[in-house]
């Protein structure tokens, strides 16, 4: 029995459709979130120079207390099973997909005392919520222009303090951004001196996947952003 | 039956004649059979004539000549089709930057539809399936980067339902032209498909298959137990197997076991279950003569048997005891074979 080639034709043309379609309705009417950072929150990939390509990799941080608010609640709340009680049961249960909610140049960097050069260049992009449900994080945190929410895979751990599980953040899905052509003049052209050059803004769609809408060159001075 | 499977027949058929030929040779040498002139002279016309019709038609290996540089073909076939995909992907990524996205849809996803194309036209204009192969794989790598670079350019969570996409492609592409390479890859991103989908119904993030090798087995298992076409029974025995023990074997490593098992009693679990089901595997092979079967799980299982050895005896045994006890073990393999053939060979009519 012969397979009618169009099977491979039609794999191909649904496949293309379902991504343009997902990609498209991620990015269509107003954007979830949208919030102008510097390259001090989202960094340029080093890409070589076999790829012509501009990403920007989203660059949180965890500062003081770390990520306390992470507590057994919201890791059960992730989903994550409460069973465990040694390290080693920990360490095998498997990674799980959830949404994290960062707060960009809100009260926890601000809560944090760093020192000048640190407070000059460190990212000022803090995860200060995780849960299953993007709805319940949004009623939580409802500043659109401050905090942006995220897909995340979650690993777990077991707190020596007290016994519980607590989950932490393995990594943003996904965890760069791409810049589309449209953008590409004002990363690829000779930036300015210091630190950091550019902004650039970043805005979440309805499905929670991040896009750039725009990208713009900082004048040139050593202070911090 | 289609163009691959009747191909694969007249081969088979070249092959008895040659061997017939051969033998018919030696028996009138040893004045076992003798033919007459005119008996010989019909026999030699009549074969002749089949070879020169299964050549012609589906470009069968005539000599032990032809068979080698067939095989040599369809190694340049292969390492062709892994060098131009990767000369495809490697110049999409060099310009991809520089051009508009509604420019870079069109490629991406033209490329694969063209490779299809060209694999059609290929597969009409040759009776070899070596350049149908090699576009074929080319068309297959062409459709990892168009989901791919989909992926990135919307900035795309990961799904696993790309794999799928693959595999259908690649089965198509497989079962249309009969290509056992674009059927092994098939396999694969289904496998990964199903090991991907068992692991996000338990909740986990899907990507974490590797985690839980049962994931895979249970993926394997499925390829082994599914209805295929004749031709590609042995690549769906060779791809199941090998994701079996793959499986079974890092799970004799780390006991990462959905079982509800402690995790030395899983490691202990799967170390025994390995063992045994090599050997069963071995056993099936033999007598059903599946010879990549036999080949593959022997591999497997004397990689369970020694990792076994050094973990028992390695820390604590001299070295020179250690070797000298494998190969006995060895020795002892080898009579167990010999008894076993001996014992095929009294079962055989």
């Amino acid at each position: 029995m012969r397979s009618p080639l169009w099977l491979a034709g039609a794999s191909v043309v649904v496949a293309n459709a379902v991504a343009l379609y997902h990609g498209a309705r991620n990015q269509w009417g107003p954007p979830e979130a949208e919030v102008e950072m510097t390259e001090r929150e989202v960094r340029l990939n080093y890409s070589g120079e076999d790829n012509s390509g501009i990403s920007l990799w989203i660059n949180w941080a965890v500062y003081g207390s770390g990520m306390d608010w992470l507590d057994p609640a919201r890791t059960a709340a992730i989903g994550f099973p409460g069973g465990a009680r040694d390290w080693e049961s920990a360490n095998r249960i498997p990674l799980r997909a959830g949404y994290v909610a960062l707060e960009y140049d809100g009260a926890s960097w601000s809560a944090w005392k760093p020192n000048p050069a640190s407070a000059a260049t460190s990212s000022r992009l803090v995860p200060v919520d995780a849960d299953a449900d993007p709805a319940r994080l949004r009623l939580r945190h409802p500043d659109r222009g401050r905090v942006i929410i995220l897909h995340a895979s979650f690993r777990v751990y077991l707190d020596a303090r007290n016994n519980t599980l607590r989950a932490g953040i393995a990594r943003l899905l996904p965890a760069s951004v791409s810049v589309s052509p449209g953008f590409r003049g004002a990363l690829t052209a000779p930036l300015p001196a210091g630190y950091p050059r550019f902004a650039v803004r970043l805005a979440v769609g309805r499905d929670y996947e991040p896009y750039v809408t725009g990208v713009r060159k900082l004048p040139a001075a050593p202070a911090a952003r | 039956m289609d163009d691959a499977a009747s191909r694969q027949e007249a081969q088979r058929r070249t092959d008895r004649i040659r061997a017939f030929r051969a033998e018919l040779e030696q028996l009138q040498r040893e004045s076992a059979l003798e033919l007459s002139p005119e008996q010989r002279d019909r026999l030699d016309a009549h074969l002749d004539a089949t070879l020169r019709g299964l050549a012609a038609r589906f470009d069968v290996d005539t000599s032990e000549r032809e068979k080698q540089m067939s095989w040599g073909m369809r190694i340049a076939s292969t390492l062709g089709a892994l060098a131009l995909g990767a000369a495809a992907v490697l110049f999409f990524y060099q310009f991809w930057g520089l051009i508009p996205i509604p420019a870079q849809l069109l490629v991406v996803t033209a490329a694969p539809l063209a490779g299809m194309a060209g694999a059609r036209f290929a597969s009409r204009h040759e009776t070899t399936p070596y350049f149908t192969s090699l576009i074929s794989l080319v068309a297959f790598a062409a459709f990892v980067l168009d989901l791919s670079v989909l992926g990135s350019i919307f900035n795309l969570v990961p799904t696993p339902h790309a794999l799928l996409a693959w595999a259908v492609f690649a089965f198509a592409l497989a079962w249309r032209f009969g290509l056992r390479l674009v059927m092994a890859a098939g396999l694969v991103c289904g496998m990964g498909w199903v090991a991907a989908l068992l692991m996000s119904f338990t909740g986990a993030w899907w990507a974490e298959f590797g985690a839980r090798p049962e994931t895979v087995l249970a993926a394997g298992l499925l390829v082994l137990a599914a209805p295929c076409r004749r031709d590609f029974a042995s690549t769906h025995r060779l791809t199941g197997w090998l994701a079996v023990f793959l499986a079974a074997l890092f799970l004799s490593f780390s006991g990462d076991s959905f079982l509800p098992l402690e995790k030395k009693t899983a490691e202990k679990l799967y170390q025994v279950a390995g063992m045994a089901g090599t050997a069963a595997a071995i056993w099936a092979g033999i007598r059903r003569q599946w010879k990549e079967t036999v080949n593959l799980t022997a591999t497997f299982f004397v990689i369970f048997l020694f990792v076994r050895l050094v973990d028992w005896w390695w820390d604590w045994m001299p070295k020179y005891l250690f070797f000298f006890l494998a190969g006995l073990i060895a020795i002892g393999l080898l009579l167990a074979f010999r008894g076993l053939r001996g014992k095929l060979k009294e079962a055989r009519p």
